[in-house]
């Protein structure tokens, strides 16, 4: 198994920007798009923030040239956006001989449509097909017009950059020449009053890898990006972004939604996907971190850091301040996040970060750096259930 | 392609569970085809089955049985596939944030909600910190896991992977599915699937867990020798076209086939697509069907493999599985499904 | 006092879904969590919402949970001194 894969093309949608142009001033600007909820239907609208896309349904409809008559749910709409902005960048259209896949990773599925009409069912049944995670992907397939490969993870919190895992091996073992892969999610009473009840939603924005954090925000979007062979390349003649160096997907084994104490499985994802990539922990120049803000996951991240890197963290930071933590899209979100840095030359801030964690003494960067040259870039998603992966990104 | 299943346990609709041969006869079941369940009380404490849904506990219990079939301390990585996840639980919770208008609410539910729930019970029971994920694609999640299986006995040092699929039915999912004509409208058994002229098929579920590897041995099963699916095919030539093109860059002609397994559901519509591949190209081979057992549900092609696993070890194919039978050896089994004119796949089982 | 414990435990059984354990097999006096019963942190929250739901005592940060649940009787002594209905 061999071969290297090449980013061609990226789409984003996210509470900081509705396109890649938008998302990069957005983080050069260190604007967080945590506020409060205006869009979606929640008792808790005054209770806690998130990062919602000021969309409503119909005019995200309207962008894509769907009708909204149609009433897709959020989810496909936010999927179809970013996917789509990425399959342009890409020009995927052109050479419909390559074998194309897209895959997508999400824990919302349809769930955003099911819940509005669930108790009315005679306003609109078409919930009860949409519901699956599949046809959530199946209708951003559709959108594109890609009929050879189309499949959905769902590993929670790690689902989108699984899905890029998937395709970088597809494509790595002559399975696929080129993968439009990645997450979406949307916010839904669903997620919302699933995180309450665990008590890990904080009622302000989150502050990651902080003494005083209070929880998670929840956030939307999607986030893909194009994955290309290098013979997809010779065909294309796509100019690559950077290359896709390094993955690995571990289980932590500790507990159904805790991380171990000491992030063992965080450590051997670390690790492993720095060995796929062959390269020394010393040469990551920037990490983007899971970083959710919960008592929990920063502390054992943490913990994984140390052990990974001793006394040579490189550079970390988290954005899910920026964000909210965007669940099935973050790995998706973040992937795009980690190419940026390389071709923006920037390491993004880990906003409203005061005073480390008392047990680890990390300091993130908290301050924006531009005009840094980035050669790797590493990207953590940590779900529930110890579903753990990480991503390495390099330049050309 | 070189995988071989060492172990293959289902807990279906019928007596095949634990470690059992398929039945002599088939239980007959009206509209929905539900799973005979093991006592979980011989495989958890209390306390353990305390935050297990049905279905976590059937998949969960179910991959054990392959893990000790196999005679492994634990597998290498867990590759599972559901279609919808663990339904009750999803639907707990929608029903407690709605009946409540987001009221006060547990936990429970929406942890156990987590499609990957299983794969992560098991990496915990099993102290598992390989890789581990969930395929979750309608009716080609299982051949995404197998897919991926290939991908990672490839590529890892790896041995054993436990690979899996799992959906259940519930009677408010059965009811919503009815309404929209996903389901027979009317009254109906599991026998009745063949031939049938009304929409609809006819719901059922599964959990179905094999230990794969890559090491020979006369104690595997059967081998699986190709697998391949696709997204879309428009149009009966293209679909021919398609399986024919699969076989010869496997190095085989139809004629090599023995057995056609087919996905028949009971869907008029779906299952015209079947027939006329049953007569246009595989009409010398033996032709089989398997869903009169287990149900429609979106990984019953895992159902449909330990099926064949079985016939080829023992080396005879009971007569309520026939829809033709030509005579033909139990060499090879070749499955095909597909779903409304999408996800077909077709994976080759043969004797080793 | 009594008949408070006598209930807490059926209702914590139900609530957290014990099959197979009867009133009688738990101890007022006998550790919930760690060694002892056995229970986890998703458990914990699940006695807030006990808590909440049956006797009106709400309970905002799960950390506080830890002293009030070490027992069946600490549950019931801090029942005694804060319910609301």
């Amino acid at each position: 198994m061999s071969g290297k894969v090449f980013i061609t093309g990226i789409g984003i949608i996210s509470a900081i920007g509705d396109n890649v142009n938008e998302t990069i001033a957005s983080l050069k600007q260190q604007k967080s798009g945590v506020g409060k909820i205006t869009i979606l239907d929640t008792k808790y609208r005054e209770e806690y923030v998130a990062g919602e896309i000021k969309y409503k349904n119909s005019e995200l409809a309207d962008t894509l040239g769907i009708s909204p008559k149609a009433d897709l749910p959020r989810t496909a709409l936010l999927g179809m956006k970013a996917a789509n902005e990425a399959f342009q960048q890409a020009k995927v259209h052109q050479n419909p001989d390559l074998r194309t896949g897209l895959i997508a990773g999400t824990t919302v599925g349809g769930m955003d449509k099911t819940e509005k009409y669930y108790y009315h069912l005679e306003q609109n049944s078409d919930f009860i097909e949409s519901h699956s995670c599949g046809s959530i992907t199946d209708k951003i397939a559709e959108y594109l017009n890609i009929t050879y490969f189309v499949s959905t993870l769902n590993t929670a919190c790690s689902s989108g950059a699984n899905a890029i895992m998937y395709g970088a091996r597809l494509i790595q073992n002559g399975l696929l020449d080129r993968v439009i892969a990645g997450g979406f999610d949307s916010l839904c009473k669903f997620t919302i009053n699933g995180f309450r009840s665990l008590f890990i939603l904080s009622p302000e924005v989150c502050r990651p890898f902080d003494k005083n954090r209070k929880g998670l925000n929840l956030g939307e979007g999607a986030g893909f990006i194009v994955l290309e062979s290098e013979n997809a390349i010779q065909t294309t003649g796509n100019n690559p972004i950077c290359m896709l160096s390094g993955y690995a997907n571990a289980n932590d084994a500790f507990h159904q939604t805790a991380s171990s104490v000491n992030g063992d499985g965080a450590l051997l994802c670390i690790q492993k996907a720095l060995h796929k990539a062959g390269i020394a922990p010393d040469r990551l120049d920037y990490i983007n971190l899971h970083g959710t803000g919960t008592e929990n996951n920063d502390l054992s991240e943490g913990r994984a850091l140390i052990r990974a890197f001793e006394n040579n963290i490189p550079p970390f930071s988290s954005t899910k301040s920026f964000t909210g933590h965007t669940l099935g899209a973050a790995g998706g979100i973040e992937a795009v996040f980690s190419i940026l840095s390389i071709q923006e030359k920037l390491i993004y801030p880990n906003l409203f970060f005061s005073q480390p964690i008392e047990e680890l003494g990390l300091y993130p960067v908290n301050e924006l750096i531009e005009n840094v040259t980035i050669r790797h870039v590493m990207s953590n998603s940590f779900g529930f259930g110890g579903n753990d992966t990480t991503l390495i990104f390099s330049k050309v | 392609m070189e995988l071989y299943i060492r172990s293959a346990q289902a807990i279906s609709p019928q007596d095949t569970f634990p470690g059992k041969d398929l039945p002599e006869s088939i239980n007959v079941y009206e509209n929905i085809v539900r799973c005979l369940l093991p006592d979980f009380k011989n495989y958890f404490e209390p306390l353990e089955r305390r935050r297990m849904s049905r279905i976590i506990k059937m998949g969960v219990v179910c991959a054990e049985e392959a893990i000790m079939e196999a005679e492994i301390q634990r597998p290498d990585a867990i590759v599972s596939g559901t279609g919808l996840g663990c339904v009750e639980d999803t639907e707990k919770f929608l029903h407690n944030i709605l009946s409540s208008q987001e009221g006060l609410l547990t936990p429970t539910a929406f942890v156990q909600s987590t499609h990957n729930s299983i794969g992560a019970t098991i990496a915990l029971k099993y102290n598992c910190k390989g890789y581990n994920v969930l395929y979750a694609h309608e009716t080609i999640s299982f051949e995404n896991a197998l897919l991926d299986t290939n991908l990672l006995l490839h590529e890892k040092n790896m041995k054993n992977v436990l690979v899996g699929g799992f959906d259940e039915i519930t009677l408010e999912n059965y009811e919503l599915k009815r309404k929209v004509g996903l389901y027979k409208k009317d009254s109906g058994t599991n026998l009745d699937i063949v031939h049938n002229s009304t929409i609809g098929s006819i719901p059922g579920e599964g959990a179905t867990y094999f230990i794969i590897t890559n090491e020979k041995s006369s104690r595997n099963y059967a081998q699986i020798k190709l697998l391949n699916f696709t997204h879309k095919l428009n149009g009966i030539s293209k679909i021919k076209e398609w399986i024919l093109n699969t076989l010869e860059q496997a190095g085989i002609s139809v004629n090599d086939i023995d057995n056609f397994l087919a996905g028949i559901n009971g869907d008029a519509p779906g299952d015209r697509l079947y027939y006329e591949l049953i007569e246009q190209m595989f009409h010398s081979t033996n032709v089989l069907y398997y869903k009169h057992l287990c149900g429609e549900y979106d990984t019953s092609s895992a159902f449909g493999v330990w099926l064949a696993a079985k016939l080829l070890k023992r080396g005879f194919i009971a007569d309520y599985l026939f829809l033709k039978n030509n005579h033909k050896p139990l060499h090879n089994i070749l499955m095909y499904n597909q779903e409304k004119y999408k996800n077909h796949s077709l994976i080759l089982l043969s004797k080793v | 006092m009594d008949e408070l414990i006598t209930k807490l435990k059926e209702q914590v059984i139900e609530q957290l879904n014990l099959e197979d354990i009867n009133p009688e097999d738990i101890d007022e006096k006998e550790p919930l969590f760690g060694d002892g019963l056995g229970l986890d942190s998703i458990d914990a929250l699940e006695l807030i919402v006990l808590l909440e739901r049956e006797y009106g005592i709400k309970i905002n940060d799960p950390s506080k949970g830890k002293k009030i649940f070490t027992s069946i009787e600490t549950m019931a002594k801090y029942i005694t001194e804060n319910r609301n209905n």
